[in-house]
């Protein structure tokens, strides 16, 4: 079996998890998991590509280990951690001696200045729950790669966490093993949520020489909230350490298109609603670069399952559809699920995914 | 170049001395130009005598030995620049070396009409010339890899034209080759050389054999020419009189007493082949001979430089009457013509040797054909799949007259033409036939034209008469393609029943069709081992264009597949002719072309093997216009056939159908566990025609179906509003036709709920129609658990159901069997949760 199907999770919290999931168990039923190449995750999406591409071989087993993460969440645990007593002395320790010394590193390569923040706590939950001491190279599904992306605010860089290799393009590529649980914390820190990461890593670059540097990692949803940059065809690799060239996209979009109108009135609301109206600009340039891509022969073809598509413009929607309205107000926290919250959004990707599939796919990719 | 003044010169060649002068002018002593003047044996020249500095040339040990300065000749023609001008020796001293001509001409271009540039003028012919004597000195004019240049003849266009057929013979290292050259005669001035018959070989006694030998007709002429091919390769240019010849090839131990013998020798075959009976027909016209005689010279000059063994070159020295009269002469007298050659009588050589003094040698015109030292025009096109291959074109119009055509200039071995119509004045306008051919038919018409394209490779038969009755007549087998060019729907459907039940797989099909402009072509391919025919690629060609979601087709939708037929048809003679499309001998022949083209390459891609395919063409339009869309394919795997139990109609299951229930089946293994059944609606087609059952698509379960370990029950929400949209997506191609549902771990096989619903066969639709499809997708463990696992085909069961009992009549209730306990009952759709235990629920119907 040729893999040749990129396979791009976007961003969105839970939500976007549980629609992935939805979206996955569609994938698996057509019988087309075996034949991905590469999957590309953002924020939510990382998580579930994370859960799935270091996860147990079989499906059942992950998706009963994903169902129970994402309905148990992972919001309260953060808290939690981030509020532990040893967290809150290191906290006070860390800052007198950056002080002093500026950027120190910890024991296991990791370099923190304010460490224990809540996406630290994202970090150790994550590591304490779904992915342990498992590292960006130990994918479960032979053949399989994985890039998880982030954002770093000091640069404004996308930095990628790959299975193969990991870095940005201004500093090169990271030496340290990078455990998944930071990965994932790292390109699900929703800036509006859960405050940036902060990590030293050495960088190899181009030329050869290395250098530690620190990256202050956010939601690398900031500009490519769908995941599809690393799939562009044609990357170059003297520009990008990510070249798979995959001829067949298949894109899951847990956006939800329109926002709602509602006038913030505070603060915190105001600072959501324009992160809102970033990501939902990024991700509506993401879905007409695909069309283009696929117009211009670049790409075989691709399918898109959009959580937030308008439920007429489905050509023939199943009799049983959960309708859009249905999870539109959900929202993009790590939150522990109710059921039937977690199932309309599980089972509307499942819908989207099993009725986009077959308009879509080539024989080649069937 | 004073002289240039005194001189009649013309625009050209006053532009060719004033370049050259400037040459001189800038080359600081390499060249230099010395006389200017008319040339005494070429009217019209006029000559330019040059010097050209070769002293520091390096010298090698394979390279032609020059002098400080060569002095060369060139010839400026009055048409200068439009004729390339030449240059020559005054001296011989370079004559034998390769790429120079009679001695004293320097060969500087293989072929002027591309190397030749008029605006380079002199500038680019001293250039060659100076490159020349580079590779002259270097011992480069013959370079590993190019061509050599055989000796030069100057040919006669009176002594007639030999185009030579058959590879030739070489001869031996230890002596020459003798023997016979067997000549078609084609017309008064032209003969093919079409065999070879060595002196030692029993020749054939009669003119039959000779022919049956050849390969040719009863009616071509044949007789024999002496062929002599040396051991060496001749250094020497060929000669002008006979004398000079028979003295070189006395070098190569071929001595006039041979020459002479075998000349005699042949002649006399002739005449005792051609005239059995020992009489001419006019015995006192002695200076007629019964055949025109020539005298083959062969030399092993063809080939690549250091590249393997050298091929035969061959000439022709026409001999007017000559070895007639030798002939006439050997059978008067003691030699017989059965004897050894070298017991020619003293006076019969005595008599040759005097007329080769005086004998002019008149070389013929020579035409290769060999297969050995000519390669074909279209040998690394996908036209090469086509030669020696046997086609059938069924049509003879404005796509299948080209399309013949194209396969008889590419060589297929056999063609048969079949159309039953006449030729009409109207058609002339964009096919190929004449106004001499009105009222005959085009299929014999075009036959008899194609079979003069290459007698000697391609026959071409004709079939009148209409296709769908004749066909039957014809063996399939025997053909490699068959070009369906009818644009016909009858025919169409026609091909698709009978290469259904055909017991022998067919031939691969190419079915075209123009738009009704010849502005797209279409080609669909179905190649040997495909499942479907013409008609179903094309059906999935409309299919594949109706619901593509680029809208890449829609052109292609409004122009082959309208959902409405199209209300405008061009009549040519309004009220009393076909509806036909308009388009010129431009269009169609252009569209032809391509299609041909494209189907040739995907017959020549193996890695194509059993796939259907459409390819689809656009003609340009103008420089202002918004250009159509490049070529596109369109490819099919294989479907899964599957025989209908009630009528023995194909089921074609397309893979995306099966992928659908396989989905479905995947699915409820994953919620429901591994033996509930599942199922769903089918679309497609039911052709009664071809006796085809098409399965486009499947579906899953509604939401409101019922399904257990024990039974399925197709439920009815949503079906409708589904059906339409697939409708209107698919132009109304693809349509409810059936049902599906799954046993899983079971036999495909019919349960009795099964049977006694396939009789009420109650259907989720309000205008249900009285028969419809029963699928059902089974299979024991490892065929069941492998079609999950890999996708290889479940066991399938079809039945097309006919409605016998009435519709009102309620579905028999399931019969769940005791042994299986309470059981569990499961939505469809995508439920995740069963049904709470309740008992069976019912549903009120509409």
């Amino acid at each position: 079996m040729t893999r040749t199907i990129g396979l791009a999770l976007s961003g969105g919290g839970s939500r976007a998890a549980a629609f992935h999931l939805g979206c996955l168990r569609a994938l698996h039923d057509r019988d087309l998991l075996d034949r991905i190449r590469v999957v590309s995750g953002i924020s939510g999406g990382s998580l579930l590509a994370a859960l799935w591409a270091y996860g147990p071989q079989d499906f059942a087993d992950f998706d009963t280990r994903t169902t129970d993460l994402l309905r148990s969440g992972l919001q309260l645990d953060i808290a939690r951690q981030a509020f532990k007593p040893s967290a809150a002395v290191r906290n006070l320790t860390a800052a007198a001696r950056a002080g002093a010394r500026g950027l120190l590193s910890r024991h296991g390569g990791v370099s923190v200045a304010r460490p224990a923040n809540r996406t630290d706590a994202l970090a150790a939950v994550l590591t304490h729950k779904a992915f342990g001491t498992t590292t960006m190279a130990d994918v479960t599904h032979p053949g399989l790669d994985v890039v998880l992306t982030a954002t770093d605010l000091a640069t404004t860089n996308a930095v990628r966490f790959g299975s193969t290799r990991s870095g940005c393009s201004r500093y090169g590529s990271i030496t340290e093993p990078i455990h998944v649980a930071t990965a994932v914390a790292a390109s699900a820190a929703y800036p509006v949520f859960l405050p940036a990461l902060e990590r030293a890593f050495t960088f190899q670059h181009r030329d050869g020489h290395s250098q530690q540097h620190t990256v202050l990692l956010t939601d690398g949803g900031v500009y490519d909230n769908l995941g599809l940059s690393v799939l562009e065809p044609g990357r170059s690799p003297h520009h990008t350490q990510h070249v798979y060239d995959v001829p067949f996209i298949i894109s899951c979009d847990a956006g939800l298109g329109e926002l709602a109108l509602k006038t913030p009135h505070f603060m915190f609301g105001r600072l959501n609603r324009s992160f809102a109206t970033v990501h939902r600009k990024a991700q509506d340039s993401a879905r007409s670069r695909l069309h283009e891509w696929a117009a211009n022969g670049r790409i075989d073809g691709f399918a898109l399952a959009y959580l937030g598509m308008k439920d007429d413009r489905l050509p023939a929607p199943p009799a049983d559809l959960v309708p859009r309205s249905a999870v539109a107000s959900y929202p993009t926290n790590f939150a522990a699920m109710a059921r039937s919250d977690f199932e309309a959004i599980t089972i509307r990707g499942e819908q989207l995914m099993r009725t986009v599939l077959p308009m879509y796919l080539r024989p080649a990719h069937r | 170049m004073k002289d240039s003044t005194t001189l009649d010169l013309t625009e050209g060649q006053r532009l060719a001395l004033d370049q050259l002068h400037r040459i001189v002018q800038a080359s600081q002593g390499a060249v230099a130009a010395t006389h200017v003047a008319a040339v005494a044996d070429r009217a019209g020249y006029v000559e330019a005598r040059i010097s050209i500095g070769c002293a520091n040339l390096p010298r090698t040990p394979g390279g032609l030995r020059l002098r400080g300065v060569e002095a060369v000749t060139l010839l400026i023609p009055s048409r200068f620049p439009f004729t390339a001008p030449s240059v020559r020796t005054r001296h011989t001293r370079f004559a034998g070396a390769p790429h120079v001509n009679w001695g004293r001409h320097l060969c500087l271009y293989r072929s002027t009409a591309t190397e030749w540039d008029p605006a380079d003028g002199m500038y680019g012919f001293i250039n060659r010339l100076l490159d020349w004597f580079e590779a002259a000195a270097a011992g480069e004019l013959d370079r590993p890899g190019e061509p050599l240049h055989p000796p030069n003849a100057l040919t006669d266009r009176a002594a007639g034209l030999l185009v030579i057929r058959r590879d030739a013979p070489v001869a031996r290292p230890d002596g020459p080759w003798l023997g016979a050259a067997v000549l078609h005669e084609v017309t008064d001035t032209r003969c093919d050389v079409v065999g070879w018959l060595a002196i030692e070989d029993p020749w054939p006694g009669s003119p039959e054999q000779l022919r049956e030998m050849a390969a040719l007709p009863a009616s071509a002429r044949v007789f024999l020419a002496p062929a002599v091919v040396t051991t060496k390769h001749l250094t020497f240019e060929y000669p002008l009189t006979a004398r000079e010849l028979v003295e070189a090839l006395a070098r190569d131990h071929i001595t006039s007493r041979l020459l002479l013998g075998l000349t005699g020798f042949v002649a006399d075959h002739n005449r005792t082949l051609l005239h059995p009976d020992g009489k001419a027909p006019d015995e006192d016209d002695e200076d007629t001979p019964v055949a025109p005689v020539h005298l083959l010279l062969g030399t092993p000059s063809r080939g690549i430089a250091g590249d393997g063994p050298r091929q035969t070159h061959l000439v022709a020295w026409h001999l007017p009457d000559f070895a007639d009269r030798l002939g006439r002469l050997t059978v008067d007298t003691s030699f017989s013509g059965h004897a050894h050659l070298a017991e020619l009588g003293e006076e019969v050589v005595q008599f040759g040797t005097e007329w080769l003094d005086r004998l002019p040698t008149r070389w013929m015109r020579v035409y290769e054909a060999r297969p050995e030292v000519t390669v074909r025009r279209d040998h690394a096109t996908p036209a090469a799949w086509l030669r020696g291959k046997r086609i059938l074109v069924l049509g003879a119009g404005a796509l299948g007259a080209p399309v013949a055509d194209m396969c008889a200039r590419a060589g297929a071995a056999h063609l048969t033409v079949a159309d039953q119509a006449l030729v009409h004045p109207g058609i002339l306008a964009r096919q190929p036939y004449t106004d001499a051919d009105i009222g005959l038919p085009k299929a014999s018409v075009l036959a008899d034209r194609l079979n003069g394209i290459d007698p000697h490779t391609t026959r071409v038969e004709a079939v009148v008469g209409d296709i769908t009755t004749r066909l039957s007549e014809l063996d399939l087998r025997a053909f490699d393609l068959i070009w369906d060019c009818t644009a016909n729907r009858i025919v169409r459907a026609h091909l698709e029943r009978a290469r259904r039940t055909d017991a022998n797989p067919w031939p691969h099909l190419a079915t075209l069709m123009i738009g009704h402009h010849a502005t797209r072509g279409l080609a669909a391919l179905s190649p040997c081992g495909a499942t479907g025919g013409g008609a179903d690629v094309l059906r999935r060609t409309a299919l594949a264009a109706h619901t593509d979601a680029t809208h890449a087709f829609d052109d292609l939708v409004e122009d082959f597949f309208p959902t409405q037929p199209p209300t405008e048809l061009f009549q040519p003679e309004p009220g009393c002719s076909d509806a036909t499309f308009t388009g010129s001998a431009a269009d169609v022949t252009a569209l032809a072309g391509q299609l041909v083209t494209g189907i040739l390459h995907a017959l020549a891609d193996p890695g194509g093997r059993h796939t259907m395919a459409t390819l689809i063409v656009r003609m340009p339009a103008g420089p202002a216009s918004a250009q159509p869309a490049g070529p596109r394919w369109l490819t099919w795997p294989n479907d899964t056939v599957v025989t209908d139990e009630a009528t023995g109609y194909d089921v074609r299951i397309t893979p995306a159908a099966l992928a659908e229930m396989r989905a479905e089946a995947r699915r409820g293994t994953r919620v429901r566990g591994p033996l509930v059944e599942t199922g769903g609606t089918l679309l497609g087609l039911i052709d009664d025609a071809t006796g085809v059952i098409f399965v486009d698509e499947a579906t899953g379960p509604p939401p409101d179906s019922l399904l257990t370990e024990a039974y399925f029950r197709h439920g009815l929400d949503g079906v409708s509003g589904h059906l339409a949209a697939r409708r209107e997506a698919t132009g109304n191609i693809s349509r409810f036709m059936g049902m599906w549902h799954t046993h899983p771990h079971t036999a495909a096989q019919p349960s009795a709920t099964d049977r006694a619903a396939m009789t009420s066969l109650t259907l989720p639709l309000s205008d249900a129609p009285a028969r419809a499809l029963v699928l059902i997708a089974g299979g024991p463990d490892p065929v069941w658990h492998k079609w999950l696992a890999t996708g290889d085909g479940p066991h399938l069961y079809a039945h097309l159901a006919t409605r016998t009992a009435s519709v009102a009549a309620e579905p028999p209730p399931p019969q769940p069997s005791a042994r299986l306990g309470p059981l569990t009952w499961w939505p469809g759709g995508y439920a995740t949760r069963p049904h709470r235990p309740v008992s069976f629920p019912r549903k009120a119907r509409p």
